[in-house]
C-alpha cells in the first residue's frame, strides 16, 4: 500500500482498528486474559532470573519433593530430581513458541489460499476447495504418527505437521469471507477502475477479512497447543531434554497419587493459557463487531 | 380532511417539552430537545425533517421503542394519560390498541420467518384475546379493507413472496386490526415505487383515523396532511398549516428545502438553489441557533442565542429571530 | 459530437436457483432487448421502478455482468470482443458512482488512498507527490476539504462519501460516468448539493453522464435525453423537455402524473391517481406488451404482439396505439 500513502500533514483519521482497540481495553475479562498471558509468557523469557537451578540439574536427595519456597523450588520436583518450576517455565517456551509459529505458517498459507480461491470463484474455487476437502477427509493424527516414526521427532516436524493440518480451517473461514466480500459494492468499484484481479485481492479483500481471521487465529493458538500436548502425551512431541507441558502432564500423570503436584502446576498452566487465549479471541471478536453482542 | 379546528375538543395529543436523550460512551446526546406540539382528533399531521432531525425518535420516545441507551423525559397526554409516565406493561397496553405505529421499511418490519396470517391474528389474540378461527376471520377482513385482492390466499403466504406495495398495506392492516384512534406512520412511500405511493396515500387517506405521517417528501405533505412540523437538529423550527407552510415558509430552512427540489416548472440544468453545509450531527450542541451555519440571512444574534417559538399569524409557530410577525 | 456508447439489442439474464433437483433453472430476464446510444458530453437519464433493469443496465454497461444477447459498443469497438487487459484500460474512460455512498467506499481505506487508486493503477509513472497534488485538487473540485484526506469513510456524512466516490470516478477525467442513483440514499438538501456537482463537473470536464434515478423530477433536471423502462424493455425515448411537455407512451405518462407535487391545490387533485397494480415479476412478464396488465388503453393487439420501438425524429415509441391516445 505504499504508494497509495500520502505525505501530507493532514490529521490522521479514527480507523476502525483504533475504534476496536478501545472496546477492546474496556473489555475486563479479555484484558485479565492478556495480564496472565503477559506473565506466563515473560515468565517463560526470564526463568535465568527467576530461579537460579538449571533445566537439567538434578537434586538426587530431592526426589519427588513437594514445593518448597524456601529452597527456590516453588513447584517442588519431579520423579527424577529436577526443578518442576524451571521445567514448566521451559514448557512455557516450548508450548507458545509452538503455537505462535504454527498458526502463522497457517495463517499466511489459508488467507493466501482462501482468498484467492474465494475471490477468483468459479472452476478455479471449485478446485481449490476440493483439494482441501480431500486433505482435510485425511486421517491427520495417523499421518503425523507416521512421520514422526519415520523421520523421528523434531521440532521442526511438529511445526510443519500442525500447521499442514490448521491451515485448512483457516482457508475455509477466509474463502467464506471473500466471496461475500466480492459482491461489495467497493469492490465492484475497484473492478470498474480496473484494478488487476489479484491487487483487488490484496488491496480491498484481505484487508477487509483480517478481522474473522484474527479472532480464528487467537482461537487457533489454543487449539494448536493442545494438539502439541496431546502428542506430547502419546510420546510423540519434543525430545529429550526440551519439555513442552504435554510431556510435563504426561509424566505428572504417572505420578498423580504420590506426587501430584507433577501434574497440578503444568496443567494448572496450560489451563490458565488456554482459557486466556480463549478470553482474548472472544474479546477481539467483540471488538471488532460489536453488534453481535 | 378537517379544515378548521374544534376549540372546545381536547387534543388526543398533547406534547410538552419532550426530550429524548441517548447515552453514548462519549457522554449524553440529545436527539430531540424541548419539542411541544398537539395533535387534534381528525387531524393529518405530517413531521417533516431529514437525518439527525429526530422526527422518528420523537415518536419511538412516546410509544416506549427507544433503544435500551435512550431516555425520555417531557410530557405527552394521550387521551388523558401520560404516556412517559406510564409502565412498561401499561404502556404496551395502550400501544397496539389504541396508537398505532407503521414502520418504514416493509421488508425489514414483518418477520421473514412467520406467515402473514400469523402475525396479523397475533395481535388480535394479544389485544382482544381472539381465539384463533376469529381472529383468522378478522384478518382477512382487514386485508380486503386495506386493497389486498384475494385475502384468503395472501394470508398463508410469507412476507418475501408479497411484493413492496402488498408488504405495506399489510403493515398498515396490522395496524388497524386493533382499531386504534391514532396511527403514526414512518415514511410509508419512501420505499414503494412512484405508482404505488399513490394507492397507499389514497388508502390512508380514506381511514377515518386521527394520523401522523413522518416523511422528508413535500409531495406526501402537500397531498395527504393539513398540518405539518419541520424539525431540525431535535427542535421544531416551524409548524402549522400545510397551506401556509408551502405558501409562505418562515423558517429559512424550510425555505430553502422548499427550493432545494427541483420543480417541474423550472428550467433544466440551471443549478439548484442549495442549503449549503449538513445537517449537524445530533451529538453536535452549540449556543444559539442550530440552523445558524448555514442559514443565509443569519445575524450575529442568531449564533449566540437560541430563538425560542413564537406564534405569528395565528396558527404558524416558528423559532427563528428574524421571522416577521 | 460523436457516438460514445452505442447499445444494440441488449439482453441480459440471471440465472435462479432452481426450486428441486429435477426442475430446469428459471431465468430472470433482466433487460430484454434495450437499443440506445449515447453521445460525448451528454447526459442521458434512464428511469424506471423496480424491476425495470436500469441498474442491470449499469452494470452490463460497466462489464460487470455479460449480456446474453444483443451488442454494447463503446467508440466503435464491440465490448465482448475486448481482453481482461483492455477491459481494465477502459475503466480511464468509463466509471461509476453508486448508490450506497458509504458501501461504495473501502471502509479499510482513507479518503486520500480512496481517491489515488484510479491513479496508481492507470498513471502508476506519476510519483507520490504528482499523484497527492492530482488528489488534492480532485478533492477540491468536489467540495472536500483536501485536509481530510487521511479519514476513513466512516468519518463522513453521507453526502460527503458521494463526494468522495465522485472525485474517485472524475480524478482520471473519464468520458463517461454511469451514475446509478448516485442521490437516492442522501436527505433532500444534500440531494441538490450533489446533482449541481455532477452537472458542473460535466460541464467543466465534458463528461458524459447515465444518470439512472427512480425520481424523475431529478432526472428531468439533469437529463438532455431520458430513457424510460418497463421491465427490463425500453418504452419511451427522447429530448428531455419534449418528453415530458408531451408524453407518448401511458407508462411515461402515469409517472409524470404520479410525481409528488409540493402545491396542495394540485396535489389534492393528483393524488391518487397512481397506476393499478404492482409492476409484474420479471419471472412472469406479461405476454405481448409488458404493461399492458396496468394501462388502461391497452387492446387485444397489446396482449398478443410486443411492440417494438418506433422512431419519430429525435424521439421513439414502444407502444401500438400511441398515436390514438390522446
Amino acid at each position: 500500500m505504499s504508494a497509495l500513502a500520502l505525505p501530507e500533514a493532514a490529521p490522521r483519521g479514527r480507523s476502525l482498528w483504533r475504534d476496536a482497540g478501545r472496546r477492546f481495553a474496556g473489555n475486563r475479562a479479555a484484558m485479565a486474559s492478556v495480564g496472565v498471558l503477559a506473565v506466563i509468557a515473560l515468565s517463560a523469557l526470564a526463568v535465568p532470573w527467576l530461579s537460579p537451578y538449571s533445566r537439567d540439574a538434578i537434586f538426587w536427595d530431592l526426589m519427588a519433593a513437594p514445593p518448597d519456597l524456601a529452597a527456590w523450588h516453588p513447584f517442588g520436583t519431579d520423579t527424577n530430581g529436577r526443578d518442576l518450576f524451571v521445567r514448566t517455565l521451559h514448557g512455557a517456551r516450548i508450548s507458545l513458541m509452538v503455537g505462535t509459529v504454527a498458526t502463522l505458517v497457517s495463517l499466511v498459507i489459508g488467507v493466501t489460499y482462501g482468498a484467492v480461491a474465494g475471490y477468483l470463484g468459479g472452476k478455479v474455487d471449485a478446485l481449490m476447495m476440493r483439494l482441501v476437502d480431500i486433505l482435510y477427509a485425511l486421517p491427520f493424527l495417523f499421518f503425523v504418527i507416521l512421520l514422526m516414526v519415520v523421520f523421528g521427532r523434531s521440532i521442526l516436524l511438529i511445526f510443519i505437521a500442525l500447521g499442514a493440518v490448521e491451515w485448512l480451517d483457516m482457508a475455509r473461514i477466509v474463502r467464506g469471507q471473500a466471496l461475500s466480500l466480492k459482491r461489495r459494492e467497493f469492490v465492484e468499484a475497484a473492478r470498474v477502475l480496473g484494478v488487476p484481479s489479484l491487487v483487488i485481492v490484496r488491496r480491498h479483500i484481505v484487508p477487509n477479512l483480517l478481522g474473522p481471521v484474527v479472532v480464528y487465529a487467537t482461537l487457533t493458538v489454543p487449539r494448536v497447543i493442545l494438539f502439541e500436548s496431546f502428542l506430547s502425551f502419546l510420546g510423540l512431541g519434543v525430545q529429550e531434554p526440551m519439555a513442552s507441558w504435554g510431556v510435563l502432564i504426561s509424566e505428572g500423570a504417572r505420578s498423580i497419587d504420590t506426587a501430584p503436584w507433577l501434574l497440578l502446576f503444568p496443567g494448572a498452566c496450560l489451563a490458565a493459557t488456554l482459557l486466556a487465549l480463549n478470553f482474548i479471541g472472544d474479546g477481539i471478536r467483540d471488538a471488532l463487531d460489536p453488534r453481535d453482542r | 380532511m378537517r379544515s378548521t379546528r374544534a376549540t372546545a375538543e381536547p387534543p388526543l395529543l398533547d406534547v410538552a417539552d419532550l426530550r429524548v436523550d441517548f447515552a453514548t460512551p462519549d457522554g449524553p446526546v440529545a436527539a430531540v430537545r424541548d419539542v411541544a406540539f398537539q395533535v387534534m382528533p381528525g387531524d393529518r399531521l405530517g413531521v417533516l425533517g431529514e437525518s439527525g432531525s429526530g422526527k422518528s425518535q420523537l415518536f419511538l420516545a412516546l410509544l416506549g421503542l427507544l433503544a435500551p441507551n435512550g431516555r425520555a423525559i417531557g410530557r405527552a397526554r394521550f387521551a388523558g394519560q401520560d404516556l412517559l409516565a406510564l409502565p412498561a406493561a401499561a404502556l404496551r397496553r395502550l400501544c397496539g390498541d389504541r396508537i398505532a405505529m407503521v414502520f418504514q421499511d416493509p421488508m425489514t418490519a414483518l418477520n421473514p420467518y412467520l406467515r402473514i396470517a400469523t402475525q396479523l391474528t397475533e395481535v388480535l389474540t394479544l389485544h382482544r384475546g381472539l381465539d384463533g378461527v376469529s381472529a383468522r376471520r378478522a384478518a382477512a377482513a382487514m386485508l380486503a379493507r386495506v386493497g389486498i385482492a384475494e385475502p384468503e390466499r395472501r394470508l398463508a403466504l410469507y412476507p418475501h413472496e408479497l411484493s413492496g406495495g402488498m408488504r405495506q398495506r399489510v403493515l398498515i392492516a396490522m395496524a388497524l386490526l386493533c382499531e386504534p384512534e391514532l396511527l403514526i406512520a414512518d415514511e410509508p412511500t419512501t420505499a414503494l415505487d412512484v405508482t404505488v405511493q399513490g394507492q397507499i396515500l389514497a388508502l390512508l387517506q380514506d381511514l377515518p383515523l386521527t394520523q401522523v405521517v413522518i416523511t422528508h417528501d413535500f409531495g406526501v405533505l402537500a397531498g395527504f396532511c393539513n398540518r405539518a412540523l419541520v424539525m431540525y437538529a431535535g427542535r421544531v423550527v416551524e409548524s402549522g398549516p400545510v397551506r401556509t407552510l408551502l405558501a409562505r415558509p418562515r423558517h429559512p430552512y424550510t425555505a430553502g428545502l422548499l427550493r432545494a427540489i427541483p420543480r417541474l416548472d423550472q428550467p433544466a440544468r440551471r443549478p439548484l438553489a442549495t442549503i449549503p453545509g449538513q445537517p449537524p450531527e445530533p451529538a453536535e450542541a452549540g449556543v444559539g441557533c442550530a440552523f445558524a451555519p448555514r442559514c443565509p440571512i443569519a445575524v450575529a444574534r442568531c449564533r449566540v442565542e437560541r430563538p425560542a417559538p413564537r406564534t405569528v399569524d395565528g396558527e404558524v409557530t416558528v423559532a427563528c429571530h428574524l421571522a416577521a410577525s | 459530437m460523436s457516438a460514445l456508447l452505442e447499445v444494440s439489442d441488449l439482453a441480459v439474464a440471471y440465472a435462479l436457483p432452481t426450486d428441486g433437483v429435477w426442475r430446469a433453472p428459471r431465468r430472470l430476464q433482466a433487460l430484454d432487448g434495450v437499443s440506445f446510444a449515447l453521445a460525448s458530453g451528454e447526459t442521458l437519464g434512464v428511469v424506471g421502478e423496480s424491476g425495470c433493469g436500469k441498474s442491470t443496465l449499469a452494470r452490463a454497461i460497466l462489464g460487470l455482468v455479460p449480456p446474453a444477447r444483443g451488442r454494447i459498443r463503446w467508440l466503435g469497438r464491440d465490448l465482448a470482443t475486448l481482453g481482461n487487459p483492455e477491459r481494465r484500460a477502459l475503466g480511464r474512460d468509463l466509471q461509476i458512482v453508486f448508490q450506497d455512498p458509504l458501501a461504495s467506499l473501502d471502509p479499510r481505506m482513507t479518503a486520500g488512498q480512496i481517491i489515488a487508486e484510479p491513479l496508481v493503477t492507470h498513471a502508476p509513472a506519476l510519483g507520490r507527490a504528482a499523484i497527492a497534488e492530482r488528489v488534492a485538487h480532485a478533492m477540491a473540485r468536489v467540495g472536500l476539504d483536501a485536509r481530510q484526506l487521511n479519514r476513513y469513510p466512516h468519518e463522513f456524512s453521507g453526502g460527503q462519501c458521494q463526494r468522495i466516490a465522485i472525485a474517485r470516478a472524475t480524478v482520471l477525467e473519464p468520458k463517461l460516468v454511469v451514475c446509478d442513483e448516485p442521490v437516492s440514499a442522501l436527505d433532500v438538501s444534500i440531494q441538490a448539493q450533489i446533482v449541481n456537482l455532477l452537472v458542473d463537473m460535466q460541464d467543466a470536464l465534458g463528461l458524459a453522464l447515465l444518470f439512472i434515478s427512480h425520481n424523475l423530477a431529478i432526472v428531468r433536471h439533469v437529463s438532455h435525453r431520458i430513457a424510460v423502462l418497463y421491465l427490463g424493455r425500453l418504452v419511451e425515448i427522447g429530448p428531455a423537455a419534449a418528453l415530458f411537455e408531451a408524453p407518448r407512451h401511458p407508462y411515461t405518462r402515469a409517472l409524470i402524473a404520479a410525481l409528488p407535487v409540493a402545491d396542495p391545490e394540485r396535489a389534492g387533485r393528483a393524488m391518487g391517481r397512481g397506476l393499478d397494480g404492482e409492476p409484474p415479476s420479471p419471472l412472469a412478464a406479461p405476454s405481448g406488451c409488458a404493461f399492458r396488465s396496468r394501462c388502461a388503453q391497452a387492446v387485444a393487439r397489446c396482449v398478443s404482439e410486443r411492440p417494438t420501438l418506433e422512431p419519430d425524429g429525435a424521439r421513439a415509441v414502444a407502444c401500438h396505439r400511441w398515436r390514438e391516445i390522446p
